[in-house]
């Protein structure tokens, strides 16, 4: 799977020295991570269970901060972003999928992808029609108006995507997005996400331990006791 | 569901591009349930979905425990309105007793404990009042509280038949008194005494003829019995005795001058001309009005802190909910806006509930023979007022701090919150 008539050369991500600690420094997630990704990229971050993987992936979306080092998304340098510039970075640049779907139970599918596009400056009904256009795009035009509860994990999983597409993100991170699914559905769903990047040009970067699947991806970068290996 | 897709002021936002967050409206009975708004969508496969939308669907998703919290509220905001309309109820029944029969100013007796309890000097109050300069015409009257009829507190007004205020009266049936031994009676007495024209009542032992029945806009002096002031001040063993004086001001004259002026001429008197002076005579109407200040404040207390724990409770379990809403770009304030809002829907539809049942249970006070000769309830936008004051008061004062957890919330933490 080639991205290269995607990647344009920009710098979609470029973390430098990237260090994070929990547990008041008792625990190294990331231990001076390095990390470049061209704008249009398709990334596979790959590593055991406890490698960083998803703290980098968190620092990336913003929804963590780095205890030292440097972060760029899209030149964007995090360190120098208030709370609000971060939060409409989330919700207009950064698309996220989680490794569990988190859809809110009580909205139907379209209702959980309108959720995204609230902070933006669309109107209720622009955001209901851009809703039906990704679900389609996902496939799930016939489980518009179904409540999680009753959608398969696959059929969660799409609604995530599309969620995370809602607003047209130059970014799209997801992190595990087949860890709860079959390897038959897994590998759909992420044959579905290489080709919407290709689509779309967006950069994708999937965090996964599953090595077959990662080889799909552009390229693979492999982190190892919170660094590139 | 085509019924749900309501035309709306909405679709004229949109028209006029205005369609933003900030704009849009949403409202809808059935249409909770499905988070439905006054949203345009014709030719949709998909219900679009709003801010408010959202916020009543949350609502709705807890619908026992929102209930629950609704009715808690309600008896907060039922007990406020009740009392509201109760105590609007006896300052306007005391101003009307002022003004009763085109009297301008009320005078009794300078430091007592109630305006009951007053005791002036017929003659020689009388004398001095006329002697004011303004006074154009004064009445006089012996108030006093006692058995009638079986029932136990039983307003009864000593009159002079030839004064100004009780040719004011109106008639409903019968005449008005002349003898020592002629009773009337208020619209409100003679239901509760049972009694019509031509009747007789024993009060003390002696009997009286029910000459006539009149009819008031003060609630006090319809369940009122008035007999001939003379006749009342032997029964009570107070000869020359008066409780007060009702004065009438000469044209062009201001009541509250000739107060001024009668205060003056007379130390030993106090000259009331609103209700709200009336605490110169009598703190009862203040008092009372103080406790409606509290029972106010209290059921704002109580509901906020019912909203409080509400709320808490909402946020603690979708913590996971709003971690990812917060992930996917919600802001702080968003986050805020739609607990605080959630808050808000609990206390406005309390008040909603409440305020019918306020004004009921108010209502019913009239319906009891015992009170409704005191208390007639006055239903105007003041309790209404008030109902709506405290429910938004009480929903921010319950819906903030959970509201500030919430936007506290740490999107990482509360994804690996289970």
């Amino acid at each position: 799977m080639s991205d290269a008539k995607n990647a344009n050369g920009a710098q979609a991500i470029r973390a430098a020295g990237l260090v994070k600690r929990y547990q008041n420094g008792q625990i190294t997630a990331l231990d001076g991570l390095d990390l470049e990704v061209r704008a249009g990229e398709f990334v596979a971050v790959c590593g055991p269970s406890g490698c960083g993987k998803s703290t980098l992936l968190n620092l990336i979306a913003g929804i963590d901060r780095p205890d030292a080092g440097e972060l760029a998304v899209f030149g964007k340098r995090a360190a120098t972003l208030t709370e609000v510039e971060t939060d409409a970075l989330r919700s207009g640049v950064i698309g996220l999928v989680f490794q569990l779907h988190n859809l809110l139970p009580q909205l139907t599918a379209a209702e959980n992808v309108q959720v995204a596009m609230m902070p933006g400056e669309r109107t209720a009904a622009q955001r209901a029609a851009r809703a039906e256009e990704l679900l389609t795009r996902v496939g799930l035009a016939h489980r518009m108006n179904a409540l999680p509860p009753t959608l398969s994990g696959g059929e969660r999983q799409r609604v995530a995507v599309a969620r995370a597409l809602a607003n047209s993100p130059k970014l799209l991170l997801a992190d595990e997005p087949t860890g709860a699914l079959d390897s038959k559905t897994g590998g759909q769903l992420f044959e579905l996400l290489g080709e919407i990047q290709r689509e779309l040009g967006m950069t994708l970067l999937v965090v996964t331990h599953d090595e077959h699947i990662a080889a799909r991806a552009g390229r693979v970068v492999r982190i190892l006791d919170g660094k590139v290996c | 569901m085509a019924c749900a897709r309501l035309w709306s002021a909405q679709r004229a936002l949109y028209r006029l591009g205005l369609g933003a967050e900030g704009v849009e409206l949403s409202v809808g009975v059935w249409g909770i349930r499905r988070g439905w708004g006054l949203s345009y969508t014709a030719g949709m496969e998909t219900r679009p979905l709003t801010f408010f939308g959202m916020t009543l669907r949350n609502l709705y998703r807890q619908r026992l425990r929102t209930s629950l919290t609704i009715l808690g509220v309600s008896v907060g905001v039922v007990a406020m309105v009740a009392f509201t309309a109760v105590v609007r109820g006896m300052w306007a029944a005391t101003q009307g007793s002022i003004t009763a029969g085109g009297t301008d100013l009320l005078v009794f007796q300078k430091g007592v404990a109630g305006d009951i309890f007053s005791s002036l000097d017929e003659k020689k109050t009388e004398a001095s009042l006329r002697a004011v300069p303004g006074v154009a015409d004064v009445g006089a009257a012996l108030t006093h509280v006692m058995p009638v009829g079986g029932k136990p507190f039983f307003i009864t007004f000593g009159v002079r038949p030839d004064d100004y205020s009780s040719k004011s009266t109106t008639l409903i049936a019968g005449r008005t008194i002349k003898a020592d031994d002629e009773v009337a009676l208020g619209k409100l007495a003679a239901s509760a005494l049972d009694k019509k024209v031509g009747d007789t009542l024993s009060i003390w032992g002696r009997e009286y003829k029910v000459v006539g029945i009149f009819e008031t806009e003060v609630v006090f002096y319809n369940g009122a019995l008035v007999m001939n002031l003379t006749a009342l001040q032997k029964l009570t063993k107070r000869p020359g005795l008066v409780t007060t004086f009702q004065v009438k001001v000469a044209p062009g004259e201001k009541p509250v001058e000739v107060s001024w002026r009668i205060e003056k001429a007379n130390p030993d008197v106090v000259a009331i001309a609103s209700a709200s002076q009336y605490n110169k005579v009598d703190n009862g109407l203040d008092m009372i009005a103080k406790l409606q200040v509290a029972v106010s404040v209290l059921s704002t207390i109580v509901g906020g802190l019912i909203v409080l724990n509400t709320m808490w409770m909402s946020v603690h379990e979708r913590t996971k909910e709003i971690g990812v809403l917060r992930a996917v770009g919600w802001s702080r304030r968003r986050v805020i806006g739609m607990i605080l809002l959630e808050s808000l829907g609990v206390g406005v539809m309390a008040c909603v509930i409440g305020t019918p049942l306020g004004f009921g249970l108010a209502n019913a006070t009239t319906l009891w023979s015992t009170t409704n000769r005191f208390i007639q309830p006055v239903f105007d936008a003041a309790p209404v007022l008030v109902s709506m004051v405290v429910g938004v008061a009480l929903s921010i004062l319950g819906g903030f701090a959970p509201a500030w957890r919430a936007s506290r919330i740490s999107p990482v933490e509360a994804l690996r919150y289970e």
